[in-house]
This record gives structure tokens, C-alpha cells and sequence, in this order.
């Protein structure tokens, strides 16, 4: 295997409790590892589902959604998140961070719960916070921010820990949902250059979501969800 | 389970205004209901304690209780009195031991002054049959002389040789005074922790003496027989409160209770201690347990404050919870983080609670002995009270279950994506 895929998707489909039609039909996709993928669509495309079903916090009734080989609807819930924790990080549009920790314990905070970004993290920095606090400063976090209350940073600064935490103990995944919609133009492209080099750096895989197209020229592949969802989710009646 | 600890205590402590009102509200309910339940049952053993090897006590006919609570405990006064020559009847009596007169009705600055002979000294026995002691002087010989208990000395401050006079009545208030015929203290008792702490022993015939020159509660108008010429009159009492009766064998504690009962010329009762004290807990037992439950209904408040505020900031951290998912959290982990938030603000507020109980009864100890007299054992945990407080933690880990069950359902629906 030369690429070997790091996302397949076969035949999945996805209906929400209490809904009729499916709102993800998704016959086929293939991510390649190392790919950096825009993924595109309006609003109620099934963006979001797309991201809880890759995390392992949804499950879908038919087909199968495997991440690095592993079968996520096959795997019981405790495993999925144990999954998640492992080998994905989550940036999103706002409030990612945990507003009662400072800095430095929002980045950490994936090596609490898994132990393999533990690991991760500490070869490659000396420690957990050593490799967290080099992540900051590629990211344009100073080291006089890390014990700052996160309330205290800006929406720009907040963004960026976020993606620090995303990254920290190099998972092969990294998930990004809207992460510069909250960002004024210069901003966005700011963050997408730092979140792209540390992914490259990190050799992590990105799947970044927008509704905004003028970003995906910096990426790898474009994907507009409408395209490979079979599901005509536009349709459902309300 | 250490970093939920760790992210549930700086949560905890972001929130730290409406937590510690919370945990305020627990440990003053937890306060409240150790508090009554221990002067509850430090009430009981003080009364218990106040007399012992006493078989009988003797008095004019009315309840036992009341028999029992102004003999022996000194609350309340006598509605009437005894004959003195029923008195020996019952101390000639074959089956008795010794019998100790006693003549209650005056008072020395709200402490009770209690006419006895020398009989009290010997054979008055309390807590586990100790007898009295002194610790400064000796016992009155003469008809002016006084033996103050611990807390009359430490409280008035006298010393042996100090005068003193008495009061006619109970109270504080009580203006009559017997001022002409002031007493020399002889004696002052060693602490015994149960109403004769709280009394003035003098002679019987002091009681006489001090009321020669009176009738009807009040002194005779125009007519004062000066303390030197007391003793040419017959200071032999004519009338007696009480009589504690010690028998030769307890075995015969029912024969002798009849005979008290059945004794002719006066209407007489013969009341056993134990049984006294038996009635007047069933007296007492109903509004002990209303009072009991009243606190348990507090304690139910404070933690349904805590499960209201849990659950009221639970919609604001749905965002927080969402964070947790996505970095790995299990929705078991959510629903422990919230039970470790309220279950961790129960056990501090009983703990606080205690603490508070503690404190407070070291406080106020020496000003309900005093007072009530209720020696209240400056003890931080005793007796049923470990009981309480597991039911108090217990009920509040059932009660965390409610924000952690409605947690776990939420970061289930909300997933990475709170519908807020």
C-alpha cells in the first residue's frame, strides 16, 4: 500500500432519530493519509454529521465508516471515544476551549484522557507541557499567555490554542469545523497557513469543513458534500 | 478518575460563589440536625447521670415526673410539700438504708438552695455511683453555714468563708430576701456535672430558721427575730419537699413503693428514678422526633439547592461538556464529573457541618450548663451521629445522580454539536 487510505467510506447511510429520509447517503470516499481535504457545502448538507459519524459519536444504520482500518460502527461506544481521543483532534467554529482552565490545561487536555497522545507527546517534546508549550509558540502563543484564563485571549488566540490542542500528541486526524468563520479575512488566512504547516509538520491528515470556497485553494482535495451525498437532504420537509 | 477529580475541582472552584452558598446552606442543615440530635441525647445522659443508686424518690402526690424534675433536677417547684414525720416514718422504715430529706423553694441568685442534713454528703450518688466530694472546705455544721456547688462558686467566685444570702422563691428576679440571715460558706463541691453543681446545701433547720419570721410567703409585718436568737426556738421541720430513699436490697424496690403509696395520714408517692425518666422521654420523644425530622427536612433543602444549582449550570457547560467529548470523554465520564461535583459538595458541607457543630458546642457548652444545665460533650463525631451523617452523604449521592444521569443524556443528544 503505497497511500494507504486513511478514511474509507462504503454505502453509509445515516438518518436522524425520529426522521423518515437519511440525511448522509454516502456510497464511496477514500481519504488518503496525508491529504488535506477541503470539504464544502450549504448549511443542513449533513456537514456536521459527517464529523460526528468520522469521531465515532454517531452511528450509521447501514454501511461502514472505517479511520486507519478500524471499523467505527463495529467498535462498542466506550471504544469509539477511546478511538476519538486516540487518534483525532477536533478544532471548531467557537468556544472550543474549556473556560474554567487556563491556557496550558485546555492544550493538555487530550493527554488526560488518552494515553497514547500522552506518549505521543512526550517523545516528542521531553514532556507533555514542553511539547504543548512548542506547539503554542509555532502557533503564535507566547509563553507569557499559558497559565492566562482562556476568557482572557482573543477569538484569533482562542482558535489557535484550539488547533495546539488538536495537534498535541500527533494524532493522524485532524478535524477542523468552520475554525476561521469566527475570524476577520486576514485572520483566516493567518490561521489556515499556521494550521496547515503544523499539520504537515505533525504528518497529520486534515479534514478542514467551510462554507467559504476562497479557502480551498490551499488544500489538496476539494470535496463538495452535496456531490458524493446521494441523501436529498435539501428536500426534507420540516 | 484523577484528572475527572481535577477538571470537576477547577470547575467547581470557577463557580465558587453559588457552590459555597450551596455548600453553606448543607453544612448549616448538617449542623443543625447533629446539633439537635446531640443535645437530644446529651440532655438524656445528663438527666441520667443526675442521680444514681437512688431507689425511690418521695414526695407529696402528683406525677412522677414532675416529682422527678424538681427533686432531682431542680426545674420547676414543688406544688406541695410533705410531713416531716413521714419522713421518719420512711428512715425507720426496716427496709430502707438511708433516706435524705430535702426542702426546695428558696434560691441564691437563680441557683437553687436545697435544705438537707448530713445524710446528702454520705449517701447522694450520681453519673456511675460517685459520691460528692469537696474540693475546697467541709460540709455546714452549723445553721448559717452553706456548701456551694462547682459551678455556684466558680460563677459567684466565692471562697469558703464568704457570706451569702438567700432568697425566698426561685429565680433571678426574686426581690424577697432573707438579708438579716446571711450564711457562711463552709464547703464547696467538687464538679459532677448534674444539678447540685447548680446548688446551695444548707441545714434544714436553716430553712426553718430563715423562715421564722415569715408566713404565707412573706415576712411577718413588725416581727424580726434577729440570726442570734434563732436557736432558742425549735428549728425541727414541720414540712419537707422530698426524700431519696436508698433501700437495703433493690429486690424490695415494689414492696417499699407501696408502702410510700399506702402510707396513712398522707397522700404520698413513691417514684422509681429509672421510670420517671422513661415517662418523661415519652413525653419528650414526640417533639424530639418532630424536631429531628423538621432538621432532616432541612438537610433535603440544602441538597435540592445543590442538585437545583448543579442542574441550572449544567445548560451553560453543554458547551464545556461538548469540548470533553471531543477530546475523548466518555458520557460515562460526564456523568462522573458531575456526580464528583456533587457528591464532592455534600461531603464537604457535612464535614463543614461538623466542623461547625464542633465549634459551636465548644462554644456554647459552658453557657448551656448554666444555663439548662445540659453538659453538652464537646465531642466532633459521637455516638449516632456517624450514622447521620453516612444517611446525610448517602441521600446527597442519590440526589448527584440527578445532574449526572441528566449530563450523561445531554453530552449523548448534544455530542460534538450542543443544540444550545
Amino acid at each position: 500500500m503505497a497511500t494507504p487510505n486513511i478514511i474509507e467510506i462504503r454505502d453509509l447511510q445515516f438518518t436522524w432519530p425520529r426522521q423518515s429520509a437519511p440525511c448522509l447517503d454516502i456510497p464511496h470516499l477514500d481519504i488518503a493519509a496525508g491529504e488535506r481535504i477541503f470539504i464544502h457545502g450549504p448549511s443542513g448538507s449533513g456537514k456536521s454529521t459527517l464529523l460526528g459519524l468520522l469521531g465515532g459519536i454517531l452511528v450509521p444504520q447501514r454501511g461502514t465508516i472505517s479511520v486507519l482500518g478500524a471499523a467505527l460502527e463495529r467498535l462498542p461506544a466506550a471504544a469509539r471515544d477511546r478511538f476519538r481521543s486516540d487518534h483525532i483532534g477536533f478544532v471548531f467554529q467557537l468556544f472550543n476551549l474549556v473556560p474554567y482552565l487556563p491556557v496550558i490545561e485546555n492544550v493538555v487536555l487530550p493527554c488526560r484522557f488518552s494515553a497514547r497522545r500522552r506518549s505521543q507527546a512526550i517523545k516528542a517534546g521531553v514532556s507533555v507541557r514542553a511539547e504543548a508549550v512548542r506547539l503554542l509558540l509555532h502557533l503564535d502563543i507566547g509563553a507569557e499567555l499559558l497559565e492566562r484564563p482562556v476568557t482572557e485571549l482573543s477569538v484569533g488566540q482562542q482558535q489557535r490554542v484550539a488547533a495546539a490542542r488538536a495537534l498535541l500528541g500527533r494524532p493522524e486526524v485532524v478535524v477542523a469545523d468552520e475554525p476561521t468563520s469566527a475570524l476577520d479575512a486576514d485572520r483566516q488566512a493567518a490561521f489556515l497557513r499556521l494550521l496547515l504547516q503544523e499539520c504537515s509538520a505533525a504528518g497529520a491528515t486534515l479534514l478542514f469543513v467551510s462554507h467559504d470556497r476562497r479557502l480551498a485553494g490551499e488544500f489538496t482535495r476539494e470535496i463538495a458534500l452535496p456531490s458524493i451525498n446521494a441523501a436529498r437532504t435539501h428536500e426534507t420537509v420540516a | 478518575m484523577r484528572h475527572l477529580l481535577y477538571l470537576a475541582s477547577r470547575s467547581a472552584w470557577n463557580r465558587r460563589l453559588t457552590l459555597s452558598l450551596t455548600l453553606t446552606a448543607i453544612a448549616l442543615s448538617v449542623a443543625l440536625l447533629l446539633g439537635v440530635d446531640r443535645v437530644r441525647r446529651d440532655a438524656r445522659e445528663s438527666f441520667a447521670q443526675s442521680v444514681s443508686g437512688t431507689d425511690l424518690v418521695v414526695g407529696a402526690r402528683t406525677s412522677p415526673v414532675q416529682l422527678m424534675l424538681y427533686s432531682v433536677f431542680r426545674i420547676g417547684e414543688a406544688t406541695s410539700s410533705m410531713q416531716w414525720e413521714s419522713y421518719r416514718k420512711l428512715a425507720a422504715h426496716p427496709l430502707v438504708k438511708w433516706a435524705i430529706p430535702m426542702s426546695l423553694g428558696d434560691s441564691h441568685h437563680g441557683y437553687s438552695v436545697v435544705g438537707t442534713t448530713a445524710d446528702y454528703f454520705e449517701h447522694f450518688r450520681y453519673g456511675g455511683g460517685e459520691a460528692l466530694a469537696f474540693t475546697k472546705g467541709k460540709r455546714f455544721d452549723g445553721v448559717f453555714e452553706a456548701v456551694v456547688g462547682a459551678d455556684v462558686a466558680e460563677r459567684l467566685g466565692y471562697r469558703v468563708g464568704d457570706r451569702i444570702t438567700l432568697n425566698h422563691g426561685g429565680g433571678e428576679m426574686s426581690h424577697a430576701e432573707h438579708g438579716d440571715k446571711p450564711f457562711a460558706v463552709t464547703g464547696i463541691l467538687a464538679r459532677t456535672g448534674t444539678p447540685v453543681d447548680r446548688s446551695v446545701h444548707v441545714a434544714l433547720e436553716a430553712i426553718e430558721a430563715i423562715h421564722l419570721d415569715w408566713q404565707a410567703g412573706a415576712p411577718i409585718p413588725g416581727v424580726s427575730i434577729p440570726a442570734e436568737h434563732v436557736r432558742k426556738f425549735d428549728l425541727t421541720p414541720k414540712a419537707i419537699t422530698a426524700v431519696l430513699v436508698g433501700l437495703k436490697s433493690r429486690a424490695a424496690v415494689f414492696r417499699m413503693q407501696r408502702y410510700v403509696n399506702e402510707l396513712p395520714g398522707e397522700a404520698l408517692v413513691g417514684v422509681m428514678p429509672g421510670v420517671a425518666l422513661a415517662q418523661l422521654w415519652q413525653i419528650v420523644g414526640m417533639a424530639e422526633r418532630v424536631l429531628l425530622a423538621v432538621s432532616a427536612m432541612v438537610v433535603a433543602v440544602g441538597l435540592a439547592g445543590l442538585v437545583a444549582v448543579v442542574l441550572a449550570g449544567l445548560n451553560e457547560r453543554r458547551r464545556e461538556i461538548a469540548i470533553l467529548r471531543s477530546v475523548g470523554a466518555r458520557p460515562r465520564d460526564i456523568f462522573l464529573l458531575l456526580m464528583t461535583e456533587a457528591v464532592g459538595i455534600t461531603v464537604i458541607g457535612a464535614l463543614a457541618g461538623v466542623v461547625l457543630l464542633g465549634v459551636l458546642t465548644l462554644a456554647l457548652a459552658p453557657f448551656a450548663a448554666a444555663r439548662y444545665g445540659l453538659i453538652i460533650e464537646p465531642a466532633f463525631i459521637a455516638g449516632g451521629e456517624g450514622v447521620l451523617l453516612a444517611a446525610v452523604v448517602a441521600v446527597g449521592v442519590l440526589a448527584s445522580l440527578v445532574p449526572g444521569y441528566r449530563a450523561y443524556r445531554l453530552s449523548l443528544a448534544d455530542g460534538l454539536t450542543p443544540r444550545l
